[in-house]
């Protein structure tokens, strides 16, 4: 469901500096879908997702008096941050990444393994399902930060001024973030494609 | 682009296909979320939130305090002489003594 446009934020933000419980409640529905997005995005393996949201939009609350709506930053790109970063964090506390071996991928997924890992030309993988889940599996592989920049770019399409805002980081920083992560995804689908033929 | 960047990017426009579980918020999410909001900002805060709170507005006035105090000291305190009579005649009466 699309978040409504005539949602006046700041009437809402004004009831819960007084906090007025049902101000409260129509914010987090309202913001819901921006923060489950994101979480999706990053899901720690240990945490739920809606956990995960529930820290954000508490942080959200506790932090309020931190967002003033000066230079013009919309309420949603300050809560993005919170976000982002509380993901960021959820990451980073997990000690191990896993390890997804070929015997852990479905057919849909070991065909896509197998296109970004093929140099010759092979035919376009159709499962839809199996593409997310292998992005997924790739992902989860790689580090906390090098995991944020590739989603930031390559799923959500932000620009890099938008990713600078996110993070922090600057535009060179990003842009070799992101050429490093990609080849260390091709590094990881290669390797679970050799596991195939031993 | 190179041929591994091309290829990610057609599974990830593939992935985008696969569309996702719905968005809104599940029965009762808001009002838990709240619920719990609620009670922490009535909760009595603790030592450590006085603390947190507190800590750098009182680092900040005992930093003034010092610095007042220093200037006081300096403006007020007599420029030190390099030798003090006290000293001296304490000195002298020693040597005597010996």
């Amino acid at each position: 469901m699309p978040p409504d446009a005539s949602f006046d934020v700041f009437t809402c933000l004004d009831g819960v500096r007084r906090h007025d419980a049902e101000s409260a409640r129509a914010l987090v529905e309202h913001l819901f879908p921006l923060v489950i997005k994101i979480v999706r995005s990053y899901r720690s393996r240990r945490l739920a997702e809606e956990d995960l949201a529930q820290e954000i939009f508490l942080k959200m609350f506790t932090r309020l008096e931190q967002y003033h709506g000066r230079n013009g930053v919309p309420f949603e790109h300050w809560l993005s941050r919170i976000a982002v970063t509380t993901c960021l964090d959820g990451l980073r506390a997990e000690k191990r990444r896993p390890e997804y071996r070929w015997a852990d991928l479905s057919d849909g997924e070991r065909e896509w393994v197998e296109f970004w890992a093929a140099k010759e030309s092979v035919p376009l993988p159709t499962d839809a399902i199996g593409a997310r889940e292998a992005v997924g599996k790739l992902l989860a592989l790689l580090s906390p930060e090098d995991r944020l920049v590739i989603t930031l770019l390559d799923l959500e399409e932000r620009t890099l001024a938008e990713i600078g805002t996110l993070t922090g980081w600057g535009i060179s920083r990003i842009k070799v973030r992101a050429f490093r992560a990609r080849q260390k995804l091709r590094k990881h689908a290669l390797k679970m494609q050799k596991e195939s033929k031993l | 682009m190179n041929e591994f960047d091309r290829r990610w990017k057609m599974g990830i426009a593939a992935r985008d296909d696969a569309g996702q579980a719905p968005e809104s918020a599940p029965f009762g999410f808001a009002t838990r979320v709240v619920a719990d909001w609620l009670e922490m900002a009535r909760a009595e805060p603790s030592f450590a939130t006085l603390w947190q709170a507190l800590a750098v507005r009182l680092l900040g006035m005992l930093t003034m305090l010092l610095a007042v105090l220093v200037a006081y000291d300096a403006l007020t305190s007599p420029r030190p002489t390099l030798l003090q009579p006290e000293i001296e005649n304490a000195v002298a009466d020693a040597v005597c003594f010996l």
